[in-house]
Parts: structure tokens; C-alpha cells; sequence
């Protein structure tokens, strides 16, 4: 789900110092590029196998269909519930939590970060209670938020806060201070004041690295959504999981899983391209 | 270029008696001692020195990017408290904004003036072409070799117009041939647009090439140890370096370097 942004789509883009070709011929040259047609071939390659290997055994009925449903069962089990019109309500309910959760633990953990990554004191301040936060593990604050809050909306977009403001925030002040220090002087040398500095040189100069904070961020907010919707709700692809773990409907365990796969697979794409279109500056970077 | 009503008399950079230690693993260096330094009205001065010897220091320090601990620093007549556009800087390091054009660097430092942004671009555009970029102005930095992006940064300190140019080892990264040709065309773009340069650079020959004036340091604690004047006619060109006269100058620099790092041993990076 999560492939780098940065390596250079298939083909060679830089020729310069490019080794002999000896080093470079058959499928694994070491860091070299291969030809376009074996990427192509390699990255569709494992999800056939993967696939074939899944038909095989379920057709030939080598494992029972209530630990390892066919393709035929999970594509029955989505008809139907695109039929009646849950599978719909349960995406719905789950990107609405994931967005709001996201943004909420986004809109605080920007400015914060900023503050962080560019203020000695600001860092100073958050220094332990980031050290004594950032490793506490959210799934076992899931009951006292259910004990605060209840099991509705708001308590899915307080544990994916949870999960993802802290981390959020290291990330993104650790982005901003990825500013060489000699591009802040020049600025200065042009007469630039330091709020100027900050918005015309640091904040440009981290944007791509805050971009991909936010893909990193939403694929944890994926995890601890669904996490929080196993343990309570009564909507949600997490919730449609465990309610059909107690029919033991496998098929539809599946069918949730690959959803969540989808989803997961659509947001990075989106905002890989995002990346690509906002920072053209960034190609044939070193 | 600059009203010259002043003459040459004036002093256009004046350093007294600096002191300066910084912490280094754990302990403090005096990393100057007692260093002066004088750069008259668009007079070009190189200063060499041993590495480590605080060269760097002290350019940072007119650049009001590093403080004063004793003596002062005046530039017309005026103490200099912090950075400001009347004093340029070029760094070893890149220091383009990747995110903008190469052109867009250059206009950079011009967003600070009165100008309308037509005028802008045009000036801006003028200083590409005294580093011949001007087919490049569309490009991004990540896109240029090393040599074209310093030559954008220079065409950008010269577009700030400011009343002294810093430099310091601005071409120390790049190849022998990339330098060359930097060299020779810092030269022409400096006799074009006339200013106070101060160059920092460990390379003898260069400094002989560039400057009036050459300032040797001593090692760690810097301070200056001789003054040695280039009196040689401009416009320079390809073929000074095989003239008696350069030779001449190169060898004195040199013995007083050597001599600098013999009596200091091996000086540690700065």
C-alpha cells in the first residue's frame, strides 16, 4: 500500500554515469534500472500467482469454504450486499470516520509540528509529553473512550486522533527541519524577515515531505478505524467484519477485507498523484 | 556602475580587532583573534587561509549571521547588526529554492524592491544572461548540473544588488574544468556589475586570479598575517596564470600558507 513516491517510474530518466552494460544486463542489476516490460511483467506477476493459487484450491475443494472462501462466494456475498444496500452504508460510514478523524488529528498536528520543527522553546515545551505519549498503544484506550463517549462517530474519530495526532506531529516538525540551514541565510541576506522566511522558504521547502506524512497517516488511520470499529459499533467495514465472524460468513470477511485493500489502495494512488502534479519541481531531483 | 563621488578612499568594509570562540566537541576554540581586515569600494578581496582558520566565521559574521563577541564590524561608516540586503552572500553548499525556476530564484531577492513584476523579470533576465542561463530560465534547479547552479545562485546575489558580495568557496565543489569556466565568468560578470567582493577560498590560484587584494590568514586563531596586492590590469583573461607576474604572487601566498600549516601541523576541518 505504501510504495515509495520517489523512485523513478519504469525506464532510465538519468543517462549520465550510467555503468558498463555488463552491470547492468539480466534481471537483477544491483540499484540499475531493468527494462519496462519485466517491471511491467514483475508487478502484475504475484497477484496472478497469488490469485491462480486461491482458484486452484478453492475449486478443487482442498480447504473448507468456512476457512477459505472462493472468488465465486466473496463476488455472491458483494452482490447481495450491494442489493441491499450495505455494503454501500458501511463504506460510507467508514471513510466518513477516517476523513474526519484524519482531518481533525491533521488540522491540530500541522500547525503544531510548525511550531515544533521551527521553535527551540516549542519543542522544548512538548519534549516529554510527546516521549511519554508517542508510545502508548491506542487499542487499549478503546475501552475508556467507549466509557467516555460512548461507541457512536465520535468515538472512532477519537481513537484514530489518538493513533495518528502524535506521530503526526514528530513527522511533520521532523519535515520542516529538513530545511538546509544555508537556504534559510540566503533569504535572510536578501532582506527577508523571519515570518517571511518561514512562509516563503520553509513551509514550500517541506510541502512534499508533509504530503507524504499525510499518505503515511491516512494508512494508520485505516488500521486503528477499523480496529475501533471490531471492538463496537453497529456500521462500518470493521463492524460488518465481526458480525459476520459470528455466522461464521468467511465470505464476507473476505469481501470486507479486500474493500478496506481498495480503499487503502485508492487514497495512496490519489495522493501519489497528487504529489506528482503539485511538486513538478521534484523530478530528476538527487 | 555605483556613483563613485566617494573616490576610492573610502573604505567600504571595515573589520577592527575581532574576537570570536565557538564550542567544538565539547570544548572552546578561539576561532579569531585580533582579525582586521579592510575592503575598499568595490574593491574585490580574496582572504586564504589554512582550513579551519575562521574565514568562514568571518564572512558569516558581516553577513550578520553570526555575532560579534569582540570588535567591530562596519560597512559605510555603519555597525552591522543582522542580516540585510545591503550584504549578499553566495554558499558553498546549493542554496537555490528547488521549488521555484531558475528564473524565479533570481527574482527572488528583487520581490523586496519597488519594481513592478515586469521589471523584475526583465532584471532578472539580464542576470541570467551575464551567466549565460537565459535558455534555462524555465527549468528547475534539480534539473541543472552543479556548475549552472551555482552561476543561477551568483546571477541571483548580483540581482539583490547589494553593496558587498560575500562569497564563500563558492565553486569549492565543483570539478577543475566546471571552476575554470566559473572563475573566468565571476570575472566578467564582476567587471560588468562592479562591487565589494570578499572571497573566501583555499585555492591560491583562484584568489590570485579574482582579487585586488589578497588577505593570508594564519591557522586557528585567524587573524591576518600579510596583505598582499594584485596589481594586475583588467580585464583578465584566459593566459594570466602563465604571466611572470602571476606566477610571482602565487608563490608568495603559497609560502605563507605552507609555512602557516607547518608550524600548526595538521589544522582540523572547520
Amino acid at each position: 500500500m505504501q510504495l515509495s513516491v520517489k523512485r523513478n517510474r519504469t525506464g532510465p530518466v538519468a543517462d549520465a554515469g550510467r555503468p558498463s552494460a555488463s552491470v547492468r544486463s539480466g534481471l537483477l542489476p544491483l540499484r540499475e534500472e531493468i527494462s519496462p516490460r519485466a517491471y511491467a511483467v514483475a508487478s502484475v506477476s504475484l497477484v496472478i500467482v497469488t490469485l491462480a493459487a486461491w482458484i486452484f484450491v478453492t475449486q478443487r475443494g482442498l480447504v473448507d469454504p468456512i476457512f477459505l472462501p472462493g472468488p465465486k462466494a466473496i463476488w455472491d456475498a458483494a452482490v447481495s450486499m450491494i442489493r441491499d444496500g450495505t455494503l454501500w452504508t458501511d463504506m460510507v460510514a467508514s471513510v466518513y470516520r477516517i476523513m474526519v478523524g484524519w482531518a481533525l488529528s491533521t488540522i491540530a498536528a500541522v500547525p503544531l509540528g510548525l511550531l515544533i520543527g521551527n521553535f527551540r522553546l516549542f519543542e522544548a515545551l512538548f519534549d516529554i509529553p510527546i516521549a511519554l505519549t508517542r508510545y502508548m498503544p491506542v487499542v487499549a484506550l478503546i475501552p475508556l473512550t467507549i466509557l467516555w463517549i460512548g461507541v457512536g462517530d465520535t468515538q472512532k474519530f477519537m481513537i484514530i486522533f489518538l493513533g495518528t495526532f502524535v506521530q503526526e506531529v514528530l513527522m511533520i516538525a521532523d519535515n520542516v527541519k529538513s530545511v538546509p540551514k544555508d537556504m534559510i541565510n540566503v533569504a535572510y541576506t536578501f532582506g527577508y524577515s523571519k515570518w517571511e522566511v518561514l512562509w516563503r522558504v520553509i513551509l514550500p521547502y517541506s510541502l512534499p515531505g508533509i504530503l507524504d506524512t499525510f499518505r503515511l497517516t491516512i494508512g494508520w488511520a485505516w488500521t486503528y478505524l477499523v480496529v475501533a470499529e471490531l471492538v463496537a459499533a453497529n456500521t462500518g467495514l470493521g463492524y460488518r467484519i465481526m458480525a459476520a465472524q459470528r455466522y461464521l460468513a468467511t465470505d464476507v470477511i473476505f469481501l470486507g477485507i479486500v474493500i478496506i485493500g481498495i480503499l487503502g489502495m485508492i487514497t495512496d494512488l490519489s495522493l501519489k498523484f497528487l504529489y506528482r502534479r503539485l511538486f513538478p519541481w521534484m523530478k530528476e531531483g538527487d | 556602475m555605483r556613483p563613485s563621488t566617494t573616490a576610492e578612499k573610502q573604505a567600504k568594509l571595515e573589520a577592527r580587532n575581532l574576537v570570536k570562540h565557538f564550542g567544538l566537541a565539547g570544548s572552546t576554540v578561539k576561532a579569531l583573534d585580533g582579525f582586521s581586515l579592510t575592503a575598499m569600494d568595490n574593491e574585490f578581496v580574496a582572504l586564504v587561509g589554512p582550513s579551519g582558520c575562521g574565514k568562514s566565521t568571518f564572512l558569516r559574521m558581516v553577513a550578520g549571521l553570526t555575532d560579534l563577541e569582540e570588535g567591530t564590524i562596519l560597512v559605510d561608516g555603519k555597525p552591522v547588526s543582522g542580516p540585510g540586503p545591503d550584504r549578499g552572500m553566495v554558499f558553498q553548499s546549493y542554496t537555490l529554492f528547488p521549488w521555484l525556476t531558475v528564473l524565479d530564484n533570481v527574482i527572488f531577492p528583487l520581490r523586496k524592491s519597488e519594481l513592478t513584476s515586469q521589471e523584475r523579470e526583465e532584471v532578472a533576465m539580464g542576470y541570467l544572461e551575464a551567466v549565460g542561463l537565459t535558455d534555462f530560465a524555465k527549468a528547475y534547479p534539480a534539473q541543472l548540473s552543479g556548475g549552472m547552479r551555482q552561476r543561477v545562485a551568483i546571477a541571483r546575489a548580483f540581482a539583490a544588488r547589494p553593496s558587498i558580495l560575500l562569497m564563500d568557496e563558492p565553486f569549492g565543489a565543483l570539478d577543475a574544468q566546471t571552476r575554470g569556466m566559473m572563475q573566468e565568468l565571476l570575472c566578467e560578470v564582476w567587471e560588468q556589475h562592479r562591487v565589494t567582493v570578499v572571497f573566501v577560498t583555499h585555492d591560491v590560484e583562484e584568489a590570485v586570479l579574482l582579487s585586488d587584494r589578497i588577505y593570508c590568514m594564519s591557522a586557528r586563531p585567524g587573524r591576518v598575517k600579510e596583505e598582499i596586492p594584485v596589481p594586475m590590469p583588467r580585464p583578465r583573461r584566459a593566459g594570466l596564470e602563465t604571466t611572470s607576474e602571476f606566477i610571482a604572487i602565487r608563490k608568495r601566498v603559497m609560502e605563507l600558507l605552507r609555512s602557516e600549516i607547518e608550524a600548526n601541523g595538521t589544522p582540523r576541518p572547520s
